[in-house]
């Protein structure tokens, strides 16, 4: 073939020298390619065939490098149609090369990304686990302090919204208390958690009830006049517990921080402020909510057994809480959806027909408790607490996920809004 | 052919990139960052790179990128390593009570500002080394952590002096990033001087500062007038972004300009003509295009949506926010999570296409060497340097070139 004008740079110096290429020998293994000055052909270098690659190659321009030469930044510069189709042709290799290096690049991506799908799914199956594992190893103190010290930040939560945290009966003494403190003392009995269960009973117009780290549970008076019997009240409040007992807020709030640690990495900015990092989060900690639902269910089903009333009844009431924000109900559609199902199956499968009918409060606790927040409790505010000193907390986001999500809609009884 | 052995006249920097070219890799690498759940992002940046390098020429002869997608990722799980810890103090102290989360939080942020001076300063280094130029590669010394402190502590001068030391701090830090930077054997130099820019600077401080005070009253008149206030305020506004895309122009195209054009790289003088008309045609055409795009697409989504509700119209008074989500079904979320994602690649493919290449065409282009033979003697030097900076700067969420 005829030689090829070309320019060179040893990789030494940065001097162009302006060179003839000749191809030598036959075979791509043992040839060489011969570089020579274009005016006094001295040789330059020889460049073995089989080392050779291709750094940029257009129909017009061809860079070629060497993984032999003593400097790796050696190039040779061929430009124009002819000389580079006539090269390529010469040098077969190239190509083979070009294709085998990016089968490399592919091989590395999908092993890349196995690798990241690993680390998701650990941590999808394993925040959950590790989570309860470092929960474990918090003092109940610390989460009792730690719920103390946000507490300001639930009630200016409510208080910008349509409620308050006010107590409806703030009286310990009062037979509706006392009737409380009865059922959390008897559903607590024999479990040693070291976590100090608090009720409240508050006036809220937004039928809802949680469960905030350190003990504190919530029950807003609207899901009160909702609850049809003292059964469906009993087993909604003995879910909530199961939530503080087994401390599913400092799970939430060691998930959290481990989830966004995780999408983080995946997007690629740690420290994001992205949208897409939310969304990952909540994704995530949906599937790790659900399971705290369960287990919560189970709890209250177990109290239920051991208290010896029909926990049926609870199922209606969570219709009432499944009003609620617009972004957690969209959510829910990927989410809680399959969870009620599910729930539900477990729900009906822990209720034992032999208890139906047996309540927990006496019909006489039943309706102090339900008269609570009525009209004339207002105005006897007293600084005192059902079953605890008054602490109580949980930050802002936590709680509303608390509130849309602690008691979704089973889809069973009467007045559905789920139409499922 | 090259012009090395007997030109005395100046090497004209010349980019010879087809934006469609860009445009076609951008799509492609934007859409494997899905199944690739985000890795793929290593890979988009090493053909960013190569891209931009490989289709700029300097007296004939391309720069050319040698860094790979692997490189970036290792750097990328090495600066997790810092990254976990820090992530793990910002996660406790939002369980601690107000004070105490504000002071620690100051304190990590600053730690941080501390931390990106030197993840750029490192990044830097790493995009030298793996830059070739006639065979020769580039290479960076001095310390990033002292860059990192000169950075950190000018911030707070220029935040103290309410951005009046801003072109010496300016000035100080190219000089720095410059004169630790080496063309093989070759050191350069800057002489970049905070003069270079203080007359549009100070000039345009002033006119800030009167330009306020004006928008101030502007609103003060607003309030008392609340009918032909409205009307006053929005031209006001716009105004006034107006202008501080005239003033940013100015005085960028003035320091990039007199900054570049100080340094010399032994007898081999650089010079950069930056036209601040030049920069704002390019926010103005990215604007116009950025414009367009959002009203194609907005009109796009409002007919499907429209188009929805046409098909449920009969039922849409009765129906409650679940049976509407019902009748969406569960790909409602999915296709509003995929549109979100789909509206991110469009904007960063805009902004690369429109900005970032646009920039570097116009600077390209605009560069000189003068005296160039004096670089044919330029031995090679320096070794690639390590990743981290890279990696650290992905974790930033960075993606600078």
């Amino acid at each position: 073939m005829a030689d090829i004008r070309a320019r060179l740079h040893d990789g030494e110096v940065a001097r162009t020298r302006q060179v003839i290429v000749e191809v030598a020998g036959s075979s791509p293994e043992t040839g060489t390619l011969i570089i020579r000055d274009q005016a006094s052909a001295e040789v330059y270098a020889r460049w073995p065939r089989h080392a050779l690659f291709a750094v940029t190659a257009s129909k017009t321009l061809l860079r070629i490098g060497t993984t032999t030469g003593a400097h790796q930044n050696a190039r040779l510069t061929i430009e124009g149609a002819a000389d580079v189709a006539a090269l390529f042709d010469t040098l077969p290799t190239l190509a083979a090369k070009q294709k085998a290096n990016r089968a490399a690049q592919g091989r590395m991506l999908v092993i890349a990304t196995a690798a990241l799908g690993s680390v998701i799914a650990a941590f999808v199956f394993g925040v959950p686990l590790i989570s309860r594992q470092i929960v474990a190893l918090i003092p109940t103190a610390w989460e009792r302090d730690f719920g103390d010290r946000i507490v300001g930040q639930a009630e200016e939560f409510f208080a910008q919204g349509s409620g308050t945290l006010e107590r409806c009966d703030p009286r310990p003494g009062s037979e509706a208390n006392r009737a409380i403190a009865r059922f959390v003392a008897a559903a607590t009995a024999g479990v040693d958690t070291g976590i100090d269960i608090r009720v409240d009973v508050v006036r809220n117009p937004v039928p809802n009830a949680f469960a905030l780290p350190g003990g504190q549970v919530y029950y807003f008076s609207s899901l009160l006049e909702a609850s049809s019997n003292s059964n469906a009240f009993a087993g909604v409040l003995a879910h909530e517990i199961g939530h503080a007992i087994e401390r599913h807020g400092m799970e939430q709030v060691v998930a959290t921080a481990g989830t966004g640690l995780l999408v983080g990495l995946v997007v690629g900015d740690v420290f994001g402020i992205s949208p897409a990092l939310f969304v990952g989060q909540q994704l995530i900690n949906t599937r790790f909510s659900r399971d705290h639902e369960l287990a919560a269910d189970q709890f209250a089903l177990g109290v239920a057994q051991r208290l010896e009333f029909d926990a049926g009844a609870m199922a209606t009431v969570l219709q009432a809480v499944a009003a609620d924000d617009v972004a957690s109900r969209a959510m829910s559609l990927i989410a809680t959806h399959p969870l009620t199902d599910e729930r539900e199956a477990v729900l009906a499968a822990g209720v034992g027909p032999d208890l139906a009918g047996k309540t927990f409060f006496t019909p006489n606790e039943w309706t102090a408790i339900q008269l609570m927040c009525s009209p004339d409790q207002l105005g006897t505010r007293q600084n005192t607490n059902i079953s605890g000193p008054n602490s109580e907390g949980q930050n802002q986001r936590d709680v509303t996920r608390k509130s849309s999500k602690t008691l979704p809609a089973p889809g069973t009884g009467k007045g559905s809004k789920t139409g499922r | 052919m090259s012009q090395t052995e007997i030109a005395p006249e100046p090497f004209v920097g010349q980019f010879k990139g087809q934006r469609t070219h860009l445009f076609l890799l951008l799509g492609r690498g934007l859409l494997l960052l899905v199944p690739t759940i985000g890795i793929y992002r290593f890979w988009l940046l090493t053909q960013k790179r190569r891209f931009l390098w490989s289709r700029t020429f300097f007296g004939g002869e391309p720069l050319e990128y040698t860094g790979t997608a692997r490189e970036i990722l290792f750097g990328f799980l090495f600066a997790l390593a810092v990254f976990v810890p820090v992530y793990g103090v910002f996660a406790y102290l939002t369980t601690q009570d107000e004070l105490v989360a504000g002071i620690g939080s100051a304190v990590m942020g600053l730690f941080l500002l501390l931390l990106t001076g030197f993840a750029s300063f490192r990044s830097r280094r790493f995009r030298l080394t793996r830059t070739l130029w006639r065979g020769i590669r580039f290479h960076q010394t001095g310390s990033a952590w002292k860059y990192a402190f000169m950075r950190f502590g000018w911030f707070i001068l220029v935040t103290l002096t309410a951005g009046l030391a801003f072109p010496f701090m300016a000035a100080h830090l190219f000089r720095y990033r410059f004169n630790h930077t080496w063309y093989g054997t070759q050191r350069l130099k800057s002489v970049a001087s905070w003069r270079h820019i203080a007359g549009p600077f100070y000039l345009f401080w002033v006119l800030f500062v009167v330009l306020a005070v004006a928008f101030l009253v502007v609103i003060g008149a607003a309030i008392a007038e609340p009918d032909a206030g409205a009307v006053l305020v929005s031209v006001a506004t716009l105004l006034f972004f107006v202008f501080l895309g005239l003033a940013y122009s100015v005085i960028a195209s003035r320091e990039r300009s007199r900054f570049v054009s100080s340094i010399s790289i032994g007898d081999t003088g650089v010079r950069l003509r930056l036209r601040a008309r030049s920069l704002i045609g390019m926010y103005v055409l990215f604007a116009i295009v950025l414009t367009i795009t959002a009203v194609v697409i907005s009109l796009a989504m409002g007919a499907a949506a429209a188009g929805f509700f046409v098909s449920l119209q009969a039922e849409l008074p009765n129906m409650s926010f679940e049976t509407v989500m019902q009748a969406l079904g569960p790909g409602a979320l999915f296709l509003a999570i995929g549109a979100y994602l789909a509206f991110l690649a469009i904007f960063a493919i805009l902004t690369d296409l429109f900005l970032a290449l646009s920039y570097w065409k116009l600077v390209a282009a605009n560069i000189e060497l003068t005296n160039p033979s004096a670089l044919d003697n330029v031995r090679a030097e320096g070794e690639e340097a390590p990743s981290f900076g890279e990696g650290l700067v992905d974790a930033f969420g960075g993606g600078a070139y």
